[in-house]
């Protein structure tokens, strides 16, 4: 996948966390256990579906 | 609660797939009024990840004028002037708006866009040929642009100010060129 064009490439999502979008495709692959073949299938709107609940597991305290 | 055995897994075909995928509530029905008052129901699916990109220079562009349209606003707002400049204000901000609208549609974002277009059509009617594609999605622009961005709501991103700054000054010289 290409890079998106511009300089800092930061893909913000709706809870208004904002990420590296290459950084974070590593992330998110990983949490998935996703190969890159099957991100780029993925449906956009489930990719930001997705992408919120890592956001919100981060949020929670750590044992919970 | 009772687990199915090992041995009375369910075999999911390729068209049991598919039912769950239209199910998740993820694509988007587009309504075509008919002369006869009757209405067309066309579903449209959401693009896969490998257009994000685009996706993200597209919405950058939108929320970039945005803000550029929301200090034209804030400069409106704190100038006190006659009634005259006040008009020619307005005018201005009302043209900005026009223009806002036209920028989507220039150079390379136009082609971008109907390149996406193009693809959530035949992403969503495969079996649809091409001549019937393009004569649809010329006739029915507008509605499907609509369809392409609140289907795909979501795609956001921050480019450099600067990076942008640069795109407007080089497309302002093409255009006084």
């Amino acid at each position: 996948m290409r890079k998106p064009k511009g300089k800092t490439n930061t893909i913000r999502f709706s809870s208004n966390k904002e990420v590296d979008f290459i950084k974070w495709l590593d992330v998110f692959m990983e949490r998935y256990g996703m190969s890159y073949g099957e991100f780029l299938e993925l449906p956009i709107p489930t990719f930001y579906a997705l992408s919120e609940l890592i956001i919100k597991e981060n949020k929670k305290p750590p044992g919970k | 609660m009772v687990k199915p055995s090992k041995d009375k897994e369910i075999k999911m075909e390729q068209r049991d797939i598919e039912k769950f995928r239209k199910h998740m509530g993820l694509g988007k029905t587009m309504k075509i009024k008919n002369q006869d008052g009757t209405e067309d129901e066309f579903y449209f699916k959401p693009l896969g990840c490998q257009f994000l990109p685009d996706f993200m220079l597209l919405a950058t562009l939108l929320d970039y004028s945005g803000s550029q349209k929301a200090e034209l606003r804030e400069m409106k707002n704190k100038v006190k002037v006659g009634k005259s400049t006040k008009e020619e204000l307005d005018r201005k901000y009302d043209l900005f708006d026009d223009l806002n609208s036209q920028k989507m549609l220039e150079g390379n974002n136009a082609t971008l866009i109907v390149s996406l277009v193009e693809e959530m059509v035949t992403n969503s009617y495969p079996e649809l040929d091409d001549e019937t594609k393009k004569a649809f999605i010329l006739n029915n622009f507008s509605s499907l642009q609509t369809v392409l961005f609140e289907l795909n709501e979501g795609a956001k991103s921050e480019v450099d100010d600067k990076v942008l700054k640069k795109i407007e000054q080089v497309k302002a010289a093409r255009r006084n060129a």
